[in-house]
């Protein structure tokens, strides 16, 4: 089958009208909970897993994905209007974004947001469409020590990234790779810590400790604060930017597309990544940086792209070797495995209908959230004006719910509660979740991958440095491991803060 | 805030003790053949000792520390909001299966609206009865998700 006949078989699935609706609904519950603060695109996914368990796989997966990159547009419309991230991909978009409202330019500075983001999602799709195949060709010569040293590189670059001191995140990271050992094991029969209890011989659900880490534990944090917030009052007039803002901002889009884009492949790298680094970049490459934080608009155009570009590269490592790239990639990935389908570099040829499914939804979902975004800002607003004493309630009893709902037991209610007074603590402590997260996800497939190298050296760890790519995943990991070491690359780390305190 | 470092890197520290504990119960294998307590002993062993560079580190930090960092309490004063709302949540969590989804739910959700921001009883009430309603029409009729029931239809 050439490329033409996969992109028709594209449309043919996603425009079924199943499928064109749930690419809408994700895109709409996306762009709200990108709008709202406090609820971040991964606990939005995970409230809505056990909803989509009654969806087909594709239709699961078109559902989920348009959340993620629609999470990214709404993200936008906060920081510009009230100066509050929705999520931290766009925690670098209220730097101008905010100070461009003020001025009177929030308008153009939505417009350029919304736009640039359909130029860099539509880039990333193609860039995707045209990776992710030949990606995954090569990805099966991965062997065993090429995946663990893969995962161990996904899991350093997360680490590194993380706000707060390195130790400390490995601490996390190794917490969750012990956490997806509990259950039964699958090679040997023995039921690790489980207690006894019934429910653990599955293992600690994913679910259950992303909605308590991300969702209870924000509402927990956001309960002890009173909040004031000062929403940009008067009219917003011209969405449509002007010439001179096209001008300005059309080098910063393509640059934010392609280093989003790449740095959305990266194990751990991701739309926060990107839009901290298209800022530096448009900073440094501008003739007046000392103007940017006043309102320039290539701080908000070069982010803006960059943050949603990445979401299609994000893609590309789940789609083609079965590992998340990011938080919510991990949770993508726990849904295709509830819903049978194994990630990884055969999925593209067994099931060329999801793949190309959702790659052709993600074109689609762009063009609805251009559409959905610059009319429906007025409505947005008014999201933003429900109180918070409202609002959290609301949170709690979705995640009460959601929770609930997945194998219909009060213990998943428990162990979501736990998480989120352990996600709560760990906040208060500078001890960030999602090393956590990916370790957990990552845990039960990294342990077959290190076993079976063992097995395959015959329990010599020189097997991991003999073979070329593994070798090179892990001095790439070791170099990181060991950068924060010197005091000089110690004030240089990014230091992004993964979960958007405020 | 430095005490709460040490206190947490301590607390992670003996949580890896018990996982190095924990993990010896269950075969290491040899190292051709990794067995069940493999992993688990490798995470615990790294924990201890990143908890315990933590740990070093904090006391290195209090020297260089300037005194003009002002030392917020680690526990606001709205804390014990946050105790009720915990206390409310294990609540829902024991009692949901017992009574049913609808009659919890709305005692949650009121409790929940009157801790979390302060509001009348009325709006308290309404907004709690139209949150049940609301998301038992969503979960149980449109996306078919099967909510308990308690042990009301044991009754009729």
């Amino acid at each position: 089958m050439d490329f033409l006949s996969y992109f028709i078989l594209g449309f043919q699935v996603c425009l079924q009208p199943s499928n064109l609706f749930l690419a809408f609904m994700g895109c709409l519950i996306g762009t709200l909970v990108g709008v709202l603060p406090g609820l971040g695109p991964a606990a939005a996914i995970s409230l809505l897993l056990p909803a989509s368990f009654h969806l087909t796989p594709v239709g699961a997966l078109i559902l989920l994905a348009g959340i993620y990159y629609g999470a990214m547009y709404g993200g936008s419309t906060t920081s510009i209007l009230v100066n509050i991230p929705g999520e931290a991909a766009s925690v670098v978009t209220c730097l101008d974004g905010y100070e461009m409202a003020k001025k009177g330019r929030a308008g153009p500075a939505l417009g350029i947001a919304a736009f640039g983001s359909f130029i860099a999602g539509t880039m990333s799709i193609v860039g995707l469409m045209l990776l992710a195949p030949p990606l995954a060709e090569m990805a099966l010569a991965f062997g065993p020590p090429e995946y663990t040293t893969l995962m161990i590189l996904g899991l350093t670059v997360l680490t590194f990234l993380v706000k707060g001191s390195m130790p400390k995140a490995l601490i996390m990271a190794a917490f969750g790779m012990f956490l997806s050992t509990v259950g039964l094991d699958a090679v040997s029969g023995a039921a690790r810590f489980s207690f006894g209890q019934a429910e653990l011989m599955d293992g600690i659900g994913l679910v259950p400790v992303v909605m308590g880490l991300f969702g209870i534990s924000e509402v927990l944090l956001n309960i002890e604060k009173t909040f004031e917030r000062e929403i940009l009052k008067g009219e917003i007039k011209d969405y449509l930017p002007t010439k001179e803002d096209w001008r300005r901002s059309i080098r910063p889009i393509l640059r934010g597309s392609f280093l989003g884009f790449f740095l959305g492949i990266l194990p751990g790298g991701g739309a926060v990544l990107g839009s901290f680094v298209s800022y530096a970049v448009e900073k440094r490459v501008s003739k007046y940086p000392e103007k940017f934080g006043t309102g320039m608009i290539e701080g908000v155009a070069g982010p803006e792209a960059a943050n949603n570009s990445a979401t299609g590269g994000a893609f590309i490592p789940l789609l083609t070797l079965g590992i998340p790239a990011n938080v919510v990639m991990a949770i993508l990935l726990g849904a295709m495995m509830i819903h049978g389908l194994t990630p990884g570099p055969n999925l593209i040829q067994e099931h060329p209908h999801v793949f190309w499914g959702v790659v052709v939804s993600m074109y689609i979902g762009n063009v609805m959230l251009l559409i959905l975004n610059l009319p429906l800002i007025g409505m947005w607003v008014q999201v933003l004006r429900v109180p918070y004493g409202l609002l959290f309630p609301l949170i709690l009893l979705f995640c009460l719910i959601g929770s609930y709902s997945l194998n219909f037991a009060a213990f998943d209610i428990f162990i979501m509660i736990i998480f989120g007074i352990i996600g709560y603590l760990m906040r208060k402590t500078d001890y960030e979740g999602a090393p956590l997260v990916l370790a957990l996800v990552l845990g039960n497939l990294f342990e077959n991958a290190i076993r079976q190298s063992l097995i395959l050296s015959d329990g010599s760890f020189l097997i991991f440095f003999q073979r070329p790519i593994a070798a090179v995943f892990l001095w790439i990991a070791i170099a990181l491991l060991m950068l924060p070491i010197f005091p000089w690359f110690k004030k240089r780390r990014p230091g992004v803060d993964l979960e958007k305190e405020k | 805030m430095n005490r709460y470092e040490k206190i947490s890197s301590l607390v992670w520290l003996m949580a890896s003790i018990a996982i190095i504990g924990g993990s010896s119960v269950y075969s290491f294998g040899a190292w051709s053949h990794p067995g069940p307590g493999f992993l688990p002993l490798w995470c615990g062993i790294i924990m201890a000792a990143l908890s315990l560079i933590v740990l070093i580190q904090s006391f290195y930090k209090e020297k260089g520390q300037p005194l003009e960092k002002k030392e917020g309490s680690f526990f606001t004063p709205r804390w014990l909001k946050l105790v009720a709302v915990l206390i409310i949540l294990f609540a829902y969590a024991f009692l949901l299966e017992i009574f049913g989804f609808i009659l919890i739910t709305f005692v949650f959700m009121v409790f929940v609206l009157k801790v979390v921001e302060p509001r009348k009883w009325s709006i308290a009430l309404v907004e709690a009865g139209s949150a049940t309603i609301v998301s038992y029409a969503l979960f149980e009729l449109w996306l078919k998700v099967l909510l308990p029931k308690g042990f009301w239809p044991t009754l009729f």
